[in-house]
């Protein structure tokens, strides 16, 4: 066993790196300044405040059919009316708070057209598509028994509720979205908002209607830091790729590979520490990184747990890549010059600061149950922003969130053994 | 043994030599003769294209870690963690090499080499000769029975180089170890080693120890000649064309003559009646004689100097 080779190693690995001033800086430093930066930038700024293009689709068939109707907006008696014409026009007029800029340019959609506006969705042209059930009026309206259900002057005229839904009748509506999408969120919370406050009328009884997201939201309050975050700390972890480079390159340019190779040590055991030491590293980066959010206002919670996992398991990848980095560059000039190719874009296309068009390859559901890979899930910050924003800002359950967690475990364990090989392939082997 | 790179570049072309137990080897030759790769080779770090390699009557690829264990390298470069110290790297590299009681051969090591009052200074602030005494102390801790040391005076200066030959001769006085040593300064090459073979081209030119060597491919003793630094061109000129008529192959070079002779006190008395016969002596600054280096065998045997 080597073990104590493995723990002399990688003590050895660790204390060259904490007594590196430079390597230090850039480690722990640079994230923590970073995040600070947008720390200060974003904490007290509001989230974003220009329209958010949605879609609607209204089912509505309203009613009609001899019921004495309450119209509650016009304050008269109607014999026909489609509720849903009102819910949409407020959500057009919506505002966001204490500006006049409008919430939602809101396209509306025929019924028939269901297919047209989904794919409107997946391609960005509307950020949520809200789906009005067909029963929307009659949902209404038992809200209104609900709302009302003491009034006798009320009672009177509508002979008892004669022909109103049961009190416990509730229509349905979706919302649909992309759920790491900030625009989603502040439109979904915002829709919510607006539909309870249209089913209650104003009082605190919501009845009648259910509103169905993907999960439950928590994003009221959440500043654009907050949504910035996530990403942030995927960026930091990107950020070590030219470290773990420099670091599998460094031995072999000055020699000490050489002098290493030809002691008891295996090959694995040296890379084996590598990896260790980076793990420490990342260790006391990742509590210091979410620190510095919780600073500058990111909401504390247990969910930075599940976030803190997540960053472990992409250091793996990142540690993966950088080890095959430094099995096919020419020198170690060439390998930083290469990681940092690599991590800053991969950083932008994994979505780290905005998101960017990922095509979903509709081949791959057959092969996994229905759930798919999109074309830039490939890297492996891909699904680990994914994961960061829709776990750490409670879009989403660690339950839902099994497929992303699988693929980005999947990535990281296979850009690790590829990195690995190629590496050893390269600088263990005789020759 | 031969050795080709995949760039197609022969290092090693044929080259065949024995090492015996205890003995200083020295591998003399310019740089780019194939000394490394030829090192490389026998720490197993590197195939032969052709040719096998035995150390202690065992195969390197075939029982690499058995033998490993009974080999120390000091590479040319400083291979150590320059921001560790002294101790911390001779106790990671005990670990390495697995050494029981390692604290106790640090601590002998570290009184050889005189390491010991440095031992908390990290590595990068040490001088250049004591960082080349803690390359070859790492390349010891194991105890090993072969020493492989590759330009282990590089950049030192003659103080150090003293130091360091003192402690390597002592280990193999007291340790009876078997030293394979690699340099281009025939100095080293002539000071430590008990054979010598010298390498050009990836091959072989000729394995002797070395006062054999001088023997066999000198002319025993150079007499040098070194006129004033003032003297204008025609008088040197004078001066060499009456030298060359006693001493017909006489080299010159930078205001110095250099005749090679077998007879030096027949010689220097004959130079000596030349120059008073014809009252050249107020223009010669002075007059040397020494023995044949190594250097002189390898212009011999190559028609180069060792540094070309």
């Amino acid at each position: 066993m080597q073990h104590k080779m493995l723990y002399v190693l990688t003590i050895s690995f660790f204390k060259s790196f904490y007594r590196n001033r430079v390597a230090f800086f850039f480690l722990l430093i640079f994230p923590l300044i970073f995040v600070g930066v947008f720390g200060i930038a974003f904490q007290f700024s509001d989230p974003l405040n220009s329209p958010i293009d949605i879609g609607i689709i209204n089912n509505d068939e309203g009613v009609s059919n001899g019921v004495v109707i309450l119209d509650p907006f016009q304050g008269k008696i109607v014999s026909a009316i489609r509720f849903s014409d009102r819910f949409i026009s407020i959500i057009g007029n919506a505002t966001y708070p204490n500006n006049t800029t409008k919430l939602f340019n809101v396209q509306e959609y025929n019924s028939s057209n269901l297919e047209l506006a989904k794919s409107d969705l997946e391609n960005r042209r509307i950020l949520a598509l809200v789906v009005i059930p067909n029963d929307f009026s009659i949902g209404f309206l038992a809200a209104l028994r609900n709302i009302f259900a003491d009034d006798p002057l009320l009672q009177n005229i509508t002979k008892n509720w004669e022909g109103y839904p049961e009190p416990t009748f509730s229509t349905k509506i979706f919302i649909q979205g992309d759920q790491t999408l900030q625009q989603f969120s502040i439109a979904s919370t915002a829709l919510r908002q607006i539909t309870e406050e249209f089913f209650s009328l104003g009082s605190s009884k919501v009845k009648g209607v259910t509103i169905s997201t993907e999960s439950e939201l928590t994003t009221q309050g959440l500043t654009v830091f907050d949504y910035i975050f996530p990403g942030l700390v995927i960026f930091g972890i990107l950020q070590t790729l030219s470290a773990i480079t420099t670091l599998a390159m460094t031995d072999v340019e000055s020699g000490l590979l050489r002098r290493i190779k030809i002691t008891q040590a295996s090959g694995s055991t040296y890379v084996a520490s590598m990896i260790l030491s980076q793990l420490i590293l990342s260790l006391l980066q990742l509590p210091i990184m979410f620190l510095t959010g919780v600073m500058f206002g990111f909401p504390l919670s247990s969910r930075l747990w599940y976030g803190f996992v997540i960053a472990v398991i992409l250091m793996f990848g990142i540690t993966g890549i950088g080890f095959i980095l430094a099995g096919i560059a020419k020198n170690s000039e060439a390998a930083i010059g290469l990681a940092n190719i690599i991590s800053v874009p991969m950083a932008f296309l994994a979505g780290s600061f905005f998101i960017v068009p990922n095509p979903e390859l509709k081949w791959t559901a057959k092969l996994l149950g229905g759930n798919t890979i999109r074309v830039l899930d490939f890297l492996p910050a891909t699904p680990a922003v994914r994961l960061m924003r829709t776990i750490l800002l409670g879009q989403q359950s660690i339950k839902n969130s099994w497929f992303d967690l699988t693929l980005l475990s999947t990535l990281s364990g296979i850009y690790l053994i590829a990195g690995l090989m190629t590496y050893s392939k390269r600088h263990f082997q005789s020759q | 043994m031969h050795k080709i790179y995949s760039n197609g570049i022969h290092a090693v072309k044929g080259l065949s030599l024995e090492v015996e137990q205890g003995e200083v080897f020295g591998l003399l030759g310019p740089n780019g003769a194939g000394k490394t790769t030829t090192m490389n080779m026998m720490i197993g770090l590197l195939k032969p294209t052709k040719g096998k390699i035995t150390i202690f009557g065992k195969s390197i690829m075939n029982n690499g870690k058995e033998i490993k264990q009974k080999i120390g390298v000091a590479p040319q470069e400083f291979s150590f963690y320059s921001h560790l110290t002294v101790y911390e790297n001779a106790k990671l590299f005990a670990t390495l090499y697995d050494v029981k009681n390692c604290e106790r051969r640090i601590d002998e090591l570290f009184n050889l080499f005189e390491l010991d009052e440095i031992r908390h200074q990290r590595s990068d602030q040490l001088s250049g000769g004591q960082k080349r005494r803690l390359n070859l102390t790492l390349a010891l801790l194991h105890d090993p029975d072969l020493l492989i040391l590759d330009e282990p005076a590089a950049g030192m200066d003659p103080q150090s180089r003293a130091v360091l030959w003192s402690s390597v001769k002592s280990l193999v006085r007291s340790e009876n170890k078997t030293i394979v040593l690699a340099t281009h300064l025939m100095e080293v090459a002539d000071k430590l080693s008990d054979r010598i073979v010298i390498i050009d081209h990836g091959k072989d030119l000729v394995i002797d120890a070395p006062e054999e060597l001088k023997r066999k491919f000198g002319h025993g003793e150079t007499i040098q000649i070194h006129v004033k630094g003032d003297l204008a061109s025609d008088e040197f000129s004078l001066i060499k064309a009456k030298v060359k008529e006693i001493w017909p192959d006489v080299k010159n070079s930078n205001h110095s003559l250099q005749i090679h002779t077998d007879d030096a006190i027949d010689d220097l008395s004959k130079l000596l009646e030349l120059l008073k016969q014809h009252d050249l002596k107020q223009k010669i600054a002075d007059i040397s004689l020494r023995s044949e280096t190594l250097e002189d065998v390898f212009i011999k045997l190559t028609g180069r100097k060792l540094r070309e």
